[in-house]
């Protein structure tokens, strides 16, 4: 009650029609974890949590409440990582790499089939026999894997041994999946089934070990975990390592520097004002010599409006494609994401469903540049998002361009606005979708175009792309309009995840965050 | 579309934009204390606004505009934990003058400048109390007569508390009201209003 | 619970960011300096979800810094200390591994005991409950039934909804029938992975200590605010640089959205609209300060500390 932003109860996942509020953005009472076993048989709840105080008073009560959630914490934190007789998964830690099983066993044909490309970072290899799918970076190894986890992660070498990325072995140690043990003291010893000596690797050795591994961050890791325990599969991207350069090919630079392609209002504009021209030959094109809207016949409103929409806008969908490497770390897609219930296979891993950038916004403290986001963009055929993270916590945000001139407000009167719509063309319009979510909650707000943006919900900056600053924040609270009659590119960012409102006052608002780099 | 005379025609200025252009002030900040005093005295509907003198500038900023809301603006949360448990409502109570700080989009402004502002606050407060002293004596009171006396008594130990309250900081610490006109793209005559106290002053709740 | 570990606690510095992995250092550091940093790993018992988290507990570069300063804590390179595991003598190793084994026995025993009990309690319920169905409707008796009776009657301990009784109930807490029917005699001992390496590792010397950590300008903010008694977490998802609790962030909500700025730097009016107004729409205050001095002005961080002015912002309501 006294912070109507953290005290919502969890709200069942139906995020299209209230704005909920994600638990995990606030420190949890451990207390309501104990209570988690009273009703786990029915449902992998997640408990209610409790009422927070304002501030501090000096009774007893409090001390006691207080007590009592600290001691719940410290128990919670030390659930000991167990790993029974039937359960049991054991790995040994080869701190120099992936090494070819010790008696080379040739025809083993499994190994080929779980093989798959999406790990093949293209750093430089070093000789991989046979096992070539394998990435330089893994360094764990399950001699006999079982068990689900193998299905979406790992790479089977010729003798069915399953290599670990540094994350994935890292992600399965925390989890108390996985047993890995140090390497054996000495090298001779390999016999099979007799792990005499081989100590057990702490948790946090095995952070030590793995962490830093072949440009593993915090930061990744941190997102990786923590879209792994809601579910999702990860892979790495091709730009996962930060040590390839941009390309320098065929493009010429001064060609690759232009980072927007500006655009009229797209072919379906230059039809429409073709149309328009026929349709009304007594128009005249140009503003400086008459009248906007001339003195044509006007039958409609939208005529008269569509004349008036004389801001040159940009077009994703016309926007020519680039290479993953013309972006730069930390703006790189990293993560290709699929949801739980994309059916995936890790040697034919489909069309992800997400791509991901991570942006340390303690390394990275400004908004990125519109060359930067413009590169991201571009080197993405759907919507990627950003995981912005400081110190341990994460924040999503999804970046998309938008079409600005595509919305048009005047032709959408009347009825409320939102995914429902019939008037539909394909990819920025899907995208739409999506970032139109939370106009279904806030009907008055939801239609946002020019005209509203003075509208108080707003704030206005234009963010001029010669001098981008931060604006006082880390990613997530910038609210940026643009107003300006200049070629303009306009970039809508939002944050995805509904829930995650705590995070900046666009999202508490529920206003849409547009940021207008000015080009001119 | 007939008439594209009379559409182009320019329409006639705000009152306020006419008051400055007529006034014509020389430097720009003067022209925004004098909008942010023409949105309390019209829109807001404060009274005793002392105009803006030389003595209240600083590096070539208005300071303070003082004037007295018609409602409290701020009370803290301890404060009005206080009032309920005497049963003293706002209405009891004297107004209080709060000093406004004019501000725009895109003027210089630091922490230097907020230290400033908060380091002249009480010279001017004594200023503004001497001032409201020689305009009217008693203009200040509440109506006195139609207190009974238990409600006199718990008034009286109010301002007592208050007084006392302002050396130990329980009801808070100095404030001002921070005025921020958005004079960009031609400004909307928007006035924001926020109150800054000096140093760590918890929230409000409601 | 009152442990009071050796001083200095080592911080484990990996891959650039300061970690704790000792639950017993983590429990004395926000309970004697109000350190609570953020929880970043994986619970075992309920692993998929991101509502609780786990060990490791990431600190911000300034805790580590505070806690340096105040001779609480040391930082420690952990890639280089584990380097001390492929000398580790054979003679400490077979002792920790005898230790871990003698641990995990003593797992085993107390998860036997309890699914033996488990067992009982369940039959004892089910007996109970084909009472109830018997006397009652027949047609009800199923529904009545469901609930306690889990669908999936596999043995196999799922990890999906592990939940936890307490600290040393296994993940294979079960209630359904069929495991308390086939439950098996204690077996060897359970496999144990420890959350820290010290032991086996021994405590890394004070000339192998890295220096304190730097921090942002924002530091002597931050350690005014904790001096005042603040708890301080990490501010991005209200889009600040911090969140300032009057008390242990488990149990209060936060007051202030934190950020610092340097003493001359140019503040934009609309910053302090936007974050003035996000503050009172969650119902904490707007704080922005920083040190009057800068840092070549004075001898050390914690002398600019002392110079930190601070400003809380509300909106006024009109």
């Amino acid at each position: 009650m006294a912070d109507a932003d953290e005290d919502v109860i969890h709200a069942p996942a139906n995020a299209s029609t209230q704005p909920e509020v994600d638990l995990s953005d606030e420190t949890q009472d451990f207390r309501f974890l104990n209570h988690l076993n009273f009703f786990a048989d029915s449902s992998p709840g997640i408990p209610r949590r409790g009422e927070k105080d304002f501030e501090p008073n000096p009774t007893e009560l409090q001390a006691d409440v207080l007590a009592a959630s600290r001691g719940a914490m410290h128990n919670a934190l030390s659930y000991p990582r167990l790993h029974g007789a039937k359960t049991r998964v054991i790995a040994f830690y080869a701190p120099d790499g992936y090494v070819p099983p010790a008696q080379p066993d040739r025809a083993k044909p499994k190994a080929e089939e779980d093989g798959k490309s999406s790990e093949s970072t293209p750093k430089p290899a070093r000789p991989l026999p046979n096992s070539a799918r394998i990435s330089p970076d893994a360094c764990v190894y399950v001699p006999s894997p079982k068990g689900q986890f193998f299905k979406r992660m790992g790479q089977a070498d010729s003798s069915s041994r399953i290599w670990l990325l540094p994350e994935e072995a890292l992600y399965l140690i925390e989890r108390g999946s996985l047993d890995i043990r140090w390497p054996r003291p000495s090298a001779s010893a390999g016999g099979p089934g007799e792990e005499d000596l081989s100590v057990p690797m702490s948790l946090q050795a095995a952070y030590a070990c793995f962490m830093g591994r072949g440009s593993l961050t915090l930061e990744r890791y941190s997102v990786y975990t923590g879209l792994k325990r809601l579910g999702y599969a990860l892979v790495r991207a091709p730009g996962w390592c930060d040590d390839i350069e941009p390309q320098d090919t065929d493009v010429s630079d001064g060609s690759k520097a232009a980072p927007a392609k500006l655009h009229g209002p797209g072919l379906a504009g230059i039809l429409g004002s073709l149309f328009n021209w026929i349709h009304d030959p007594l128009s005249t094109a140009s503003t400086a010599t008459g009248p906007i809207i001339g003195t044509g016949i006007h039958r409609h409103y939208m005529d008269v409006y569509r004349k008036l929409a004389i801001i040159p806008w940009y077009d994703p969908v016309t926007a020519p494609e680039r290479h993953p490497f013309d972006t730069a770390p930390p703006f790189r897609v990293v993560f290709h994401v699929y949801k739980p219930s994309t059916p995936f296979k890790k040697s034919a891993p489909p069309p992800p469903d997400f791509r991901i950038a991570v942006v340390s916004t303690r390394d990275q403290t400004t908004m990125p540049t519109m060359t930067q986001l413009g590169a991201l963009l571009e080197s993405t055929p759907l919507t990627p998002r950003v995981g912005g993270k400081w110190s341990g916590v994460v924040s999503y945000l999804r970046i998309a361009d938008s079409a600005f001139g595509k919305e048009k407000l005047y032709e959408n009167k009347g009825g409320p606005q939102g995914p429902k719509r019939s008037r539909t063309n394909q990819k920025p319009r899907k995208q739409r979708m999506q970032t139109m979510e939370m106009s279904i909650v806030h009907r008055n707000r939801a239609q946002m175009d020019l005209a509203h943006l003075s509208v108080t919900y707003h704030l206005c900056w234009v963010v001029d792309h010669r001098e981008l600053k931060m604006l006082s924040a880390p990613i997530g609270a910038i609210v940026v309009a643009l107003a300006r009659i200049y070629p303009t590119l306009v970039t809508a960012l939002r944050q995805t995840h509904p829930s995650r409102s705590g995070s900046g006052l666009a999202t508490h608002i529920g206003a849409k965050i547009y940021i207008s780099y000015d080009t001119t | 579309m007939a008439n594209t005379q009379e559409a182009t025609k320019r329409p006639n200025a705000s009152a306020i934009t006419e008051h400055i252009a007529k006034k014509g002030y020389d430097s720009p900040h003067l022209a925004t204390s004098a909008q942010v005093q023409h949105n309390l005295e019209h829109q807001h509907l404060w009274t005793s606004i002392i105009g803006d003198t030389p003595a209240n500038h600083h590096e070539n900023q208005s300071l303070y505009s003082p004037a007295t809301p018609p409602h409290r603006v701020y009370t803290h949360p301890d404060e009005q934990l206080y009032m309920l448990e005497n049963g003293i409502r706002e209405d009891d109570l004297k107004p209080e003058r709060m000093f406004v700080v004019p501000t725009t989009q895109g003027q210089p402004w630091s922490l230097r400048h907020m230290a400033a502002v908060f380091d002249r606050l009480p010279e001017f407060k004594q200023k503004a109390e001497e001032h409201d002293r020689s305009v009217d004596a008693t203009s200040m009171q509440p109506g006195a007569e139609s207190l009974d006396p238990e409600k006199a008594e718990k008034l009286a130990q109010y301002y007592d508390k208050k007084e006392k309250t302002r050396v130990t900081k329980e009801w808070g610490t100095q404030r001002c009201l921070l005025a921020m006109v958005d004079k960009g793209m031609g400004g909307d005559g928007t006035v924001a209003y926020y109150v800054v106290h000096e140093g760590e002053v918890k929230p409000r709740q409601n | 619970m009152d442990f009071q570990p050796d001083l200095p606690i080592p911080i484990s510095y990996v891959s650039g960011r300061y970690l704790l992995f000792s639950i017993d250092a983590v429990t004395y550091l926000r309970r004697e300096h109000h350190i609570c940093g953020v929880l970043i790993g994986t619970l075992p018992q309920i692993p998929q979800q991101n509502v609780f988290l786990g060990l490791p507990l990431e600190l911000m570069p300034e805790e580590a810094r505070l806690l340096v300063d105040k001779g609480v804590a040391c930082i420690v390179d952990e890639a280089k200390a584990h380097d001390g595991m492929n000398t580790l003598l054979e003679e400490d190793r077979r002792r920790y591994l005898r230790d871990l084994e003698s641990q995990g026995l003593h797992v085993s025993r107390i998860q036997s005991d309890r699914k033996e009990r488990n067992r009982e309690q369940t039959l004892k319920k089910l007996e109970e409950k084909k009472a109830k169905a018997k006397a009652k409707a027949n047609a009800s008796a199923a529904a009545v039934q469901t609930p306690t009776v889990p669908e999936e009657a596999t043995s196999t301990p799922s990890p999906k909804d592990a939940a936890i009784v307490d600290i040393f109930n296994a993940e294979d807490r079960s209630s359904s029938p069929s495991t308390a029917t086939t439950s098996m005699p204690p077996q060897g001992a359970v496999a144990i992975t420890p959350a820290t390496s010290y032991p086996p590792l021994p405590t890394p010397p004070p000339s192998s200590h890295l220096s304190a950590p730097a921090v942002p300008p924002s530091y002597p903010l931050f350690a005014h605010l904790h001096s005042k008694g603040y708890f301080l977490s990490p501010g991005l998802r209200f889009g600040c640089q911090y969140m300032a609790y009057p008390g242990d962030p488990l149990r209060f909500h936060s007051h202030f959205l934190v950020v610092s700025y340097d003493w001359d730097q140019n503040i934009d009016i609309m910053d302090l609209v936007v974050g003035g107004r996000l503050g009172t729409g969650v119902k904490k205050g707007f704080l922005i300060g920083g040190a009057q001095k800068g840092i070549d002005e004075v001898d050390s961080e914690a002398d600019r500390v002392d110079t930190v002015r601070a400003f809380s912002l509300e909106w006024a309501g009109m």
